[in-house]
């Protein structure tokens, strides 16, 4: 499972990124056995916090690494030594949100899954028309204490 | 969860590719990408 957050964005009332509750992301992904490639947005590393968002990630798939063996990648891995379409192809599937990388990932015929970041999954339709191929998450439910199915 | 079940919505997935993407031939899609692409005013 590919997991590519888009970046924060320079303005906090239009965020879509999905950082924040990316932890609880990878998390249900591990928990259903899948094997993760996280490839962060490069313009993330601009802002402390979401710098802090994806060490946090990247440090609950390398505690899993050690438990369960699985090959997980982020970090230069991930964003250095593969390309962003190194990614689509060593991928099944893909959970993402606002991103460029949500069209491009059309032309490889996979699921992929859009977190609908501050708005409804319905209004998200309307405002990422790609949403329309796309698993709608709600960001709601994959806030901490909240279970993804 | 909201799904639009996209793997058994072949004909929304191809829309939406085609929406964002143009419809050109996987065989020489970055051709036809920017082709199109030369000829948009």
């Amino acid at each position: 499972m590919l997991y590519a957050p888009t970046w924060q964005g320079p303005f906090a009332d239009s965020r879509v990124y999905s950082l924040p509750v990316g932890r609880q992301i990878v998390e249900q992904l591990l928990a259903h056995g899948a094997r993760v490639i996280f490839r962060a947005h490069p313009f993330n590393y601009r802002y402390p916090d979401a710098q802090k968002m994806i060490e946090d990630i990247g440090a609950v798939l390398d505690a899993d690494r050690e438990v369960s063996g699985r090959e997980h990648l982020w970090g230069p891995a991930a964003e250095q030594e593969m390309s962003v379409e190194d990614c689509f192809n060593a991928s099944d599937a893909m959970v993402s949100d606002v991103s460029a990388v949500v069209s491009d990932y059309l032309h490889s015929g996979k699921p992929f899954a859009m977190v609908s970041v501050g708005r409804t999954p319905e209004q998200l339709l309307i405002d990422a028309p790609a949403a329309r191929a796309a698993y709608v998450i709600a960001g709601r439910s994959v806030e901490p204490g909240r279970r993804v199915r | 969860m909201t799904c639009s079940e996209p793997i058994r919505s072949p004909a929304v997935r191809n829309e939406t590719k085609i929406y964002y993407l143009g419809d050109f031939p996987d065989e020489n899609y970055a051709d036809g990408f920017l082709l199109c692409c030369t000829r948009a005013d």
